[in-house]
């Protein structure tokens, strides 16, 4: 399956995909984060530290280095993923889409977008999920182009602006055939949740306000790494279960005790 | 739209206009400062055109204008080959004045230019596309010894991209968070070279966390409680809270700006 986290700047999205991911991986499921903000971040937040976020290698910067352009014919994903792919817990795997302080010789059109719009559309994600994490607004999203089979997890905190782009997401992701749809409300109440979803008119899930991950964040750290039972990462945990994520495999599931 | 403003009075022509871009990563609060600076501006008797470079809702809230996906009038542009996004203003539109012209009125007298929303009705982002090449020409080339305040999207890709090659001064915010600061860093060192102010926002008292990560902090916004419920009701804190520290030193940073402008 794929799953899409978008929203305003700010409103945790990165946050949310980080302890997201950690949550799947840790329960055996095969995750690929891909990052698709070309001021990528997404390492921090899945636990791989300030160093190895930036060395992360960057799918469009490589291929602009290998001569390529985003217009080129599709490079196989499946071996972009293989040799970009950064393995990190649980073996899940992130893959920097773009770097745009480094990009030099792309289109200035689209950036990173189109690179993006091809590794999420092409990444075979039978047997694994497919976790991306997108540009803050709502070109991105429309870049992404989730469709019938996707999910959509759009982020507000709980301002004016935050929940007016998610109500456009939401309605964006119907238009292109999302069926799936969660709205987050971050740093919020069940109220605010309450009002988000009147808003959006799909059901909304309610993370709270967390010193523990404003600490994290501030050091630079992964807060599923600096306390995964604080009152958020629990949350993102629960957020799981709203989300239609399949039953791994049998033979995969940890066998009975006795 | 508006009406067209008369000729740009106020200013004494002696008066060298501000030309700043605000920058940042998400939710840092470049709304907030871009609007309260240019209606700060406003207030002192100059003539500011913000400029909202975002196609989210945003700059609009912080302003206290009524929100709009408007973009200009079909009228006012053309398709040009080779121009940014294949659109650019119609010969009707004189290059110098545009960005004046095809601005409305918002408080404080503060022009408002915006290259329109994407409204969530359509996937097709045709429209924002023909608006934005024109309004980055016509900011570009505005000639009128106006203060120009923009509000960029996002993240490095918008400025990466020229959106803040107008500029004379540019605005980078960066809040304790140590990815903001990330951001921060990676705009610093692809942004043109004019001067750069590094502003530490939503700050608690005390604290230097941007400093921390190595950034050359010039000055603070404090954490505002009474300016987030601003925020969350969609006021503009200057309409909802006029009295707000944080407000105060966005006034504060519009006279570093015009001391550290060329």
């Amino acid at each position: 399956m794929k799953i899409v986290i978008t929203g305003k700047g700010g409103a945790g999205k990165t946050t949310i995909a980080g302890a997201l991911a950690r949550h799947l991986a840790h329960a055996g499921h095969a995750v690929v984060a891909l990052d698709c903000d070309p001021n990528p971040m997404l390492g921090i937040t899945l636990g791989f530290g300030p160093e190895r976020t930036e060395a992360a290698p960057a799918v469009l910067n490589m291929l602009v280095e290998m001569g390529h352009t985003h217009n080129d014919p599709d490079p196989d994903p499946e071996g972009l993923l293989e040799q970009f792919g950064v393995e990190g817990a649980d073996g899940l795997r992130l893959l920097t889409v773009g770097r745009v302080e480094q990009l030099e010789g792309a289109c200035v059109c689209c950036g990173s977008h189109s690179t993006t719009r091809k590794l999420f559309s092409n990444l075979p994600h039978d047997g694994r999920i497919v976790l991306a994490d997108l540009e803050a607004g709502l070109n991105d999203l429309i870049w992404a182009h989730p469709g019938r089979e996707d999910v959509v997890v759009a982020v507000a905190e709980p301002s004016a602006k935050g929940v007016e782009i998610v109500r456009r997401a939401c309605q964006l992701s119907e238009t292109l055939g999302v069926s799936r749809l969660v709205a987050v409300a971050n740093r919020a109440s069940p109220s605010d949740a309450e009002n988000l979803s009147r808003v959006t008119g799909v059901p909304a899930f309610a993370i709270p306000e967390d010193p523990a991950v404003a600490a994290a964040d501030r050091d630079g750290a992964a807060p599923y790494d600096t306390d995964p039972s604080t009152p958020a990462v629990l949350a993102i945990g629960e957020l799981v279960g709203w989300l239609g994520v399949p039953k791994r495999p049998a033979a995969e599931q940890p066998l009975p005790a006795g | 739209m508006g009406e067209a403003p008369s000729a740009p009075a106020g200013s004494p022509s002696s008066v060298r206009p501000l030309k700043v871009a605000i920058v940042g990563s998400g939710g840092v609060g470049k709304s907030v400062v871009s609007a309260t600076l240019a209606r700060t501006l406003a207030r002192r008797g100059r003539d500011v055109l913000a400029v909202d470079l975002d196609p989210n809702p945003g700059l609009a809230y912080s302003l206290g204008l009524a929100p709009s996906d408007a973009g200009l009038p079909p009228e006012t542009t053309i398709e040009v080959k080779g121009g940014l996004y294949g659109w650019g203003p119609a010969p009707e539109v004189d290059l110098a004045t545009g960005a004046m012209t095809l601005s409305r009125l918002a408080p404080d007298g503060v022009r408002y230019l915006s290259p329109g929303k994407i409204d969530g009705k359509t996937v097709n982002k045709s429209e924002v596309k023909r608006c934005l090449g024109t309004v980055r020409l016509l900011v570009d080339h505005l000639t009128a010894p106006w203060d120009i305040v923009a509000d960029l999207e996002a993240g490095t890709t918008t400025p990466y991209e020229g959106y803040a090659r107008f500029a004379e001064v540019i605005v980078v915010l960066a809040t304790g968070s140590w990815r903001s600061c990330l951001a921060a860093r990676r705009l610093c060192a692809l942004l043109p070279s004019v001067p750069l102010v590094v502003v530490a926002s939503k700050t608690a008292p005390g604290a230097s966390d941007a400093a921390r990560w190595g950034l050359p902090v010039q000055h603070h916004i404090p954490f505002d409680p009474e300016v987030a419920a601003a925020e969350r009701r969609g006021l503009a804190p200057l309409d909802a809270c006029s009295d707000a520290p944080a407000l105060s030193a966005v006034a504060s940073l519009a006279d570093l700006l015009l001391k550290v402008a060329p």
